[in-house]
């Protein structure tokens, strides 16, 4: 039943991808507020001049 | 003794010559892969199958066959239902078991009953009463009309043992392991029309 | 007339190597009966009428008639097929029941190899050799043959025969009785019976899904686990290992992401004392500023002297540039006192306030903060000194220190990041758990009822 493991494996994959991005977005559903649009692609966010 | 292979006559040699003893029954045609000739081997030493006697009890029946070794020894091959016990005799008198006084005083023997051979267990498992209705080849004993009690004994690896006594003769005892075709390398078995013959290296 | 020399006869042609089947009339019904292994076969079943014959008799004697309705195998007698290295004749077939459920049994024959059993649950198949040794005892209860243990199964029943056809070595009859006792082994069972006198003992091989059904040309029985053989391995097992390998290494590298996000750090915090019931203070923290990219916010407010009282906080984090804010509030209180349990006391006096995403720039914290007295303290009046109870007298103001961190990590992620990664190995284990429940399971009930006897 390897194919069960691998789509785990994939899934697992995913859900580390998710919390680094989490992490370096400092997101998290449990916060009390704020989360102004999660920016996953950019690791700068609203560049004030 | 022999048997004629063409009139069934059984020929028994003793110390007077030779003396006709009468007509042995035919082998009736069984299915089974051993006949006269057949080779196998031993370890290192390899026999031929040169006589047969064939065993019949209330609920069936099984064969045993002479096996000549190489070195002039004989041995017996001992087939039923398809399993095969090379057996040597030994002497009765290295067996620690009741077994041994209860077939002399013909009594009963239960299965299960314990036997030590040369530091081994083994434990009877078949018990029959059996009588030959059957042979072919060359045999060391006068087999017409034989009766005889057998017991069978199993152990915890491959060896196995087999203690007879025939009416009015002495106790025997035999010892061996239980083998396979591929194991003795069997060649010169026979073929039958509908299966293949496996080729067993000698 | 010439006395002709006559030449010696040129050499018979050596005669074709016999068949092994030897057709018989049976004496009751007429019928073909094909005898298979001739010298050795010792009851014969007529499979046109049912009557037991004895094979050993010169003229086939009929020895019993048939008492039930005669039934075809699914693998219909004479079939052959190789099954694990060696080609099998089907020479004879019974069914047999301990009671509850019944299954059936191929008598297999094979001229150089002997014979085998190939036994039909219903479900899967097994292949059956009697053994030439005896087993010695291995484990705590158990049976060892050749450095295999096997585990005692259940407890030893008995065992009936209810239909025969075809031929078998020994004088096999419906009704005849066993005594059987398994052991098993993931894969392998030793199934012990005693009857009439002798005991065997007999290995099972159990055959892959479709092995034996694929070999006699029959249809694959479907896969399901809802009664798993005795010796059936969990198809789980492989699937579980698999499962916790890569959870773990999941759950180590949550970790280990995590632990590189750092720790929290201070980056403002300002001090205020609030009257008790008095005016609304507000607080202002200037110039928070916030490295590029988003952080996490922790605002802290520690007022731990309170008593019997509490403090409310409003937080608004606003953008200096572009006045957008993100509010929230927290609350800090204590309350305490006696009562006929003894003293107690509740509140969290340092409450903290988590901001998520908040992206980088300068940003001023308006902390407004309004304290108030808890007016329903305990009706006890202490033996000790007063000042300890708030009520009446006591503190008139409250300081309150207000802190802002950023970053560090979010427990609750962590969590439920594990929850997600473990949420399937623990599927699999209980699947597993199932089946071996199942698998160990005392045998009852009708439905699973021996099928393989069909009627064609």
């Amino acid at each position: 039943m390897s194919r069960h493991s691998l789509i785990y494996g994939l899934f697992c994959l995913g859900v580390v991808m998710l919390s680094v991005f989490a992490i370096r977005d400092g997101y998290s559903p449990f916060a009390s507020a704020g989360a102004r649009g999660p920016m996953f692609f950019g690791s700068s966010g609203p560049t004030h001049k | 003794m022999k048997v004629c292979d063409y009139c069934h006559s059984a020929v028994l040699r003793t110390d007077a010559g030779l003396q006709a003893v009468g007509t042995i029954a035919e082998v009736p045609d069984d299915v089974s892969p051993l006949q006269l000739g057949v080779r196998g081997r031993d370890g290192a030493r390899g026999f031929e199958l040169i006589g047969r006697v064939r065993w019949r009890y209330a609920d069936g029946a099984w064969n045993e066959w002479l096996a000549l070794f190489d070195d002039g020894s004989t041995g017996w091959l001992s087939e039923s239902s398809g399993h095969y016990m090379l057996l040597r005799q030994i002497d009765p008198a290295i067996i620690r078991s009741p077994i041994v006084e209860q077939m002399r005083g013909n009594y009963d023997i239960l299965p299960g009953t314990q036997a030590t051979i040369d530091g081994l267990d083994y434990w009877a498992n078949d018990v029959k009463t059996v009588s030959c209705v059957a042979s072919e080849g060359e045999l060391p004993f006068n087999s017409l009309g034989l009766s005889a009690r057998s017991v069978d004994l199993m152990a915890a690896d491959e060896h196995c043992a087999s203690i007879q006594k025939a009416k009015g003769e002495l106790v025997e005892a035999y010892a061996g392991r239980y083998v396979t075709l591929a194991q003795i390398g069997a060649t010169g078995l026979r073929a039958f029309e509908d299966w293949p013959m496996p080729a067993y290296r000698a | 007339m010439t006395d002709a020399v006559t030449s010696p006869a040129p050499p018979s042609p050596p005669a074709p190597p016999p068949s092994s089947v030897r057709p018989v009339n049976c004496p009751n019904c007429g019928g073909t009966v094909n005898i298979r292994v001739a010298g050795t076969t010792v009851n014969v079943i007529c499979e046109h009428c049912g009557s037991t014959l004895d094979a050993t008799s010169p003229d086939l004697q009929v020895i019993a008639k048939a008492d039930s309705a005669l039934r075809r195998p699914q693998i219909a007698l004479g079939s052959r097929a190789p099954l694990r290295g060696t080609t099998w004749e089907v020479v004879g077939y019974m069914e047999r029941t301990d009671t509850e459920v019944s299954w059936g049994e191929y008598l297999l024959f094979n001229p150089y190899e002997g014979y085998a059993f190939l036994v039909d649950d219903g479900r899967r198949f097994s292949l059956g050799r009697l053994l030439d040794r005896l087993p010695k005892s291995g484990g705590l209860y158990g049976l060892a043959v050749d450095d295999t243990n096997f585990s005692p199964f259940g407890v030893p029943y008995g065992v009936q025969v209810t239909f025969v056809v075809g031929e078998f070595y020994w004088r096999v009859a419906v009704g005849e009785a066993v005594r059987e006792t398994d052991y098993v082994t993931p894969g392998t069972m030793l199934a012990c019976e005693d009857g009439q006198g002798e005991r065997t003992w007999t290995r099972l091989d159990l055959l892959d899904w479709g092995e034996a059904e694929s070999a006699f040309g029959i249809p694959n029985r479907r896969r399901n686990y809802d009664r798993p053989a005795p010796h059936e391995p969990s198809p789980y097992k492989a699937r579980l290992f698999e499962a916790w390998v890569i959870g773990g290494i999941a759950a180590v590298t949550l970790f280990l992401v995590s632990g590189m996000a750092g720790s929290q750090q201070r980056i403002a915090s300002a001090n205020a004392d609030v009257v008790l019931d008095g005016a609304e203070k507000t607080l202002v923290i200037k110039d928070v500023v916030l490295p590029p990219g988003n952080s996490r916010v922790a605002i802290d407010a520690d007022a731990s002297t309170l008593d019997n009282s509490w403090v409310d906080l409003d937080y608004s984090l606003t953008d200096q540039k572009t006045q957008d804010s993100v509010d929230s509030y927290g609350t800090a209180e204590r309350y305490s006192g006696y009562d006929s349990d003894g003293s107690w006391s509740e509140g969290d006096p340092r409450p903290d306030v988590t901001l998520s995403s908040i992206p980088g720039g300068r940003y001023d914290l308006v902390v407004t903060l309004s304290a108030h007295k808890w007016t329903g303290a305990s009706s006890y009046t202490p033996t000790a000194s007063g000042d300890f109870f708030g009520g009446g007298g006591g503190q008139q103001s409250v300081p309150v220190t207000v802190t802002v961190d950023r970053g560090g990590i979010f427990g609750g992620n962590i969590l439920l990041g594990l929850l997600v990664i473990l949420a399937w190995p623990v599927i699999v284990l209980f699947q597993h758990l199932g089946f071996e429940k199942r698998r160990k399971a005392p045998i009852t009930g009708s439905d699973d009822d021996d099928d393989s006897g069909d009627d064609e």
